[in-house]
């Protein structure tokens, strides 16, 4: 093999390395690109997991409060029986008054 | 032109064969880091929107659930001084009805008395089991107690049973009776 032989098979040799490079980047990139849909779809399926557990907690907190609103709408029904109680003989003898006429 | 030797020459072709294999991986990192920092721009974008209709979910679901709770919560209270009100009115009844003849006999002439302001020199009917009561009135099926007052031609006609009464006072004394019986302070008790 003469000089300029043995200087072109180190080039051949060279480039077929740069190549190797070359090819090997684009697979790197060309594999971080196809997982994409894959990457964002595995952070949204994390975020709809943490917000259904918030919505799930949200409405436990909202019918225990929707439980204090029925107990205090019951609290109001019982006032307002006792109240009723102690004026009814009044508002029966208003009625009775005009049904009675005259 | 300078003359090097083969050995350099070939050390240098390797050198710069490794310096670009170099740059190329480089280049190749920074455009990695790129594409992973738009995946992540959009990743969050994606999940900012899963959030906002999370936080828009949990909104409508607390409204709902409080909103049904104070609707039923009023109509348990508005349930509750309807039945009351209701009852003042079934108690007037009761005491018209256990009222003794003499009593029963007044009502009944009080009762032709506010007829005849509107009608004069009407027709009186009343039920057959009061007629006795009544000087006058004709006895009919009006199973109920009071008194129907009507013109000759019977044109006009006044309901003044107690069944009709009731019918009209309950629309006329309901905010009465329910002032009298609710009122705190002065004022109704409001629907909460």
């Amino acid at each position: 093999m003469n000089e300029l032989e043995r200087i072109k098979e180190i080039e051949r040799e060279v480039a077929g390395e740069i190549e190797r490079a070359r090819r090997a980047a684009d697979a790197r990139i060309n594999e971080i690109k196809s997982r994409e849909k894959e990457i964002i779809q595995k952070e949204v399926e994390k975020a709809k997991a943490e917000m259904e557990k918030k919505i799930k907690d949200a409405e436990i907190k909202a019918r225990e409060d929707a439980e204090k609103i029925i107990a205090d709408g019951k609290k109001q029904v019982m006032r307002i029986r006792k109240l009723a109680s102690k004026r009814d003989t009044k508002a029966i003898e208003l009625v009775v008054k005009e049904l009675k006429g005259g | 032109m300078v003359e090097i030797g083969l050995k350099e020459l070939e050390a240098r072709i390797r050198e710069d064969g490794k310096k670009e294999v170099k740059r190329i991986e480089a280049e190749t990192k920074k455009e990695i880091d790129k594409i992973k920092k738009n995946i992540q721009i959009r990743a969050n974008a994606c999940v900012d929107k899963v959030r906002r209709d999370g936080e828009l979910e949990i909104e409508m679901v607390r409204r709902r659930i409080i909103a049904e709770a104070n609707t039923k919560a009023k109509e348990l209270i508005n349930l509750e001084r309807n039945k009351l009100i209701d009852r003042v009115f079934e108690e007037a009844e009761n005491r018209i009805l256990r009222l003794d003849d003499k009593e029963k006999r007044k009502v009944l002439e009080n009762l032709v008395d506010e007829g005849k302001k509107s009608i004069k020199d009407p027709i009186v009917l009343v039920d057959e089991k009061y007629h006795s009561l009544l000087k006058g009135a004709e006895p009919s099926k009006l199973n109920d107690f009071g008194v129907i007052v009507m013109s000759k031609d019977k044109k006009v006609r006044i309901d003044n049973t107690l069944r009709g009464r009731l019918q009209q006072l309950k629309i006329k004394l309901k905010p009465k009776v329910a002032s009298i019986l609710f009122a705190e302070n002065g004022a109704t008790v409001s629907d909460r």
